[in-house]
């Protein structure tokens, strides 16, 4: 962690994040920051509860995604509360400020290599941060190896560590993963179990075929023929209950 | 003056202590009362603004729970949700202002009866409009936002991030600024094309006239039903919703297939029988065709209530559900001050 004096009086400089300016309370002084060669610390708050991560979990189980058991069966057989290091650039290159996400750890995470921080309150970590029981991931990548394959002239650069919720759960035997991001709630999956459209075509081409033959021999044969589009919408009806109708009970 | 138009911030002169006001894209202030002239120094060359909060809990609250009754969601739904968590927060945005000029040349073509030939018009059009862009200046993650329109009334104030959560921006200011002058030059196009069914020539320009990052608040309210969680999120001077994750309803789901199904196969059939029954070859395949767009509309209507409607995403979420609501837009028009030539 970089900590500010001002250079007049020597007082403590709460500097904000991302800003070039900072005013010291004492003596009135401001100071321009140089942040070309210091690596700034930050830390993104949770906003989502362990227990609000489970219930996302559910949502996203009872969602049009995923298969229809899947709310009642599905199991979460792990769920860590970490901070994940992210090394955040902001260069100007050809004149322009580009900013550039890398992450500062090997993983086999999913939503980890198409990094994007979350929408979050950015605070500075320093050894008072509070990380409310997640266990912080520590960077394993030098920051260094990526500063070298980088364009243009540093403008800032720094750590930013940010909230995720890795999750483990099995449904039908296997065992996937998934990361609820601890900001926004952005869920993230490589693979996962899927619902077949196939019964939904089904129920629809079904009624599709009452209600053509039911008007078509209605017409030409006799009005009694109509009666199938009626057939048609119960049919219809309860087919289609049946396959959006979630099994009751469960434990996820 | 329109909705969209301007932003005026209210700030406190330095020298007199007098409310003193500024428009957007303005670098010096005159105090009225004091005469004094300060310049507005920004964060490499940046102006913040930010919104004051006008919704209260109260009124976010009511207004979510109006939310919950409308359109295909889960039955009770207002009734056995629970709010987990209501709270304010304020979201970055990279807003510039400007004029989209545009030339473009190119030709109407008007389709001719039987023994005429198609007449070719040309036209030349010169846009002379001011656009206003905004884009999410961070990862909106899940709360399913890109861009904000600024209503009328909204009070715009000095920036302070102490009060409530603010969130960081993470997005790059000068793509903001390329991807904003680049769709107001092909709006500025698109504007001026009007009518032409070719284009020949066409160039744009654009005119900065204010960028600004803006921090616009929002009540995020977080809800669960059945033990699943799900969310809304308000506009925080509006108080209308902006996206949000709600259950869908299973009755409705099936009803949508039901009738969905069985109307279309009804509507293919009675265009095709009118078709016979008029004999003519021509008449039996225009209404056959008629028939099968007809019945293709319903069917893909139905469907997708069918299909996805376990969930239902409202405004800009991403993934799969039922999506409704308006998607706010990113570009938008002030045709107030709009100077356009068409010949």
């Amino acid at each position: 962690m970089v900590n500010f004096t001002c250079p007049k009086c020597g007082a403590a400089l709460p500097v904000k994040p991302g800003t070039q300016l900072a005013v010291c309370s004492y003596c009135g002084t401001p100071s321009y920051i140089d942040r070309r060669e210091a690596i700034f610390f930050y830390i993104l708050p949770f906003s989502i509860t362990e227990e609000a991560a489970r219930a996302i979990f559910k949502r996203w189980t009872a969602g049009p995604s995923c298969p229809k058991d899947m709310e009642a069966t599905a199991e979460i057989t792990a769920l860590k509360k970490e901070y994940f290091p992210v090394f955040r650039f902001r260069r100007t290159v050809n004149g322009k400020e580009k900013i550039t996400s890398k992450p500062a750890r090997g993983t086999l995470l999913p939503g980890m290599h198409t990094i994007d921080i979350p929408p979050g309150d950015m605070i500075i970590f320093d050894s008072n941060s509070k990380t409310g029981g997640a266990e912080i991931l520590h960077p394993d990548i030098a920051i260094d190896s990526y500063i070298g394959e980088l364009e243009g002239e540093t403008i800032d650069q720094s750590l930013v560590y940010f909230p995720i919720y890795e999750l483990k759960y099995r449904y039908g035997g296997t065992e996937y993963d998934m990361v609820i991001d601890g900001s926004s709630g952005k869920i993230s999956i490589t693979n996962s179990p899927k619902r077949s459209s196939v019964s939904y075509v089904a129920v629809m081409a079904l009624a599709f075929v009452l209600g053509f033959i039911g008007t078509l021999l209605g017409f030409l044969i006799t009005p009694v023929f109509f009666l199938l589009i009626i057939a048609g919408i119960f049919a219809g009806k309860i087919l289609a209950h049946k396959v959006v109708k979630k099994p009751e009970g469960g434990n996820a | 003056m329109s909705q969209t138009s301007k932003i005026i911030v209210s700030l406190t002169c330095p020298n007199c202590g007098g409310q003193v006001h500024s428009e957007e894209g303005e670098t010096l202030v005159l105090c009225k009362y004091c005469n004094s002239v300060f310049s507005l120094t920004t964060d490499e060359g940046i102006r913040k603004i930010m919104y004051r909060l006008d919704v209260t809990r109260k009124k976010a609250e009511t207004n979510f729970y109006e939310w919950l009754k409308e359109g295909p969601k889960a039955k009770d739904l207002e009734k056995k949700a629970q709010i987990s968590e209501a709270y304010p927060i304020y979201l970055p945005f990279w807003r510039l202002v400007g004029r989209g000029k545009a030339c473009v040349c190119g030709i109407e073509i008007q389709k001719g009866d039987k023994d005429e030939p198609d007449r070719r018009i040309p036209h030349e059009s010169l846009v002379n409009r001011e656009y206003i862009y905004s884009d999410i200046a961070c990862d909106p993650g899940d709360l399913g936002i890109a861009a904000i329109r600024i209503p009328e009334h909204a009070e715009a104030v000095e920036f302070d991030d102490e009060s409530i959560v603010t969130f960081g921006v993470t997005e790059s200011r000068d793509d903001a600024y390329t991807e904003g002058s680049e769709q107001i030059k092909r709006q500025a196009i698109a504007d001026g094309k009007r009518s032409m069914d070719e284009v020949h020539f066409s160039k744009a320009f654009f005119f900065e006239k204010a960028f600004s990052l803006v921090y616009y608040p929002f009540w995020i309210i977080r809800y669960t039903f059945e033990d699943r969680a799900y969310f809304a999120v308000l506009d925080g001077i509006t108080s209308q919703i902006i996206s949000g994750r709600a259950p869908g309803n299973a009755g409705s789901q099936s009803t949508a297939a039901a009738l969905g199904g069985t109307l279309s196969g009804a509507v293919l059939a009675a265009f095709i029988f009118f078709g016979f029954a008029l004999g003519a070859l021509e008449a039996i395949a225009i209404l056959f065709a008629f028939g099968l767009i007809a019945a293709a509309g319903i069917i893909g209507f139905a469907y997708k209530r069918f299909r996805y409607g376990d969930e239902i995403l409202e405004g800009a979420m991403k993934g799969k559900g039922l999506k409704r609501g308006k998607k706010q837009q990113c570009l938008e028009t002030n045709y107030e001050n709009t100077y356009d030539m068409f010949n």
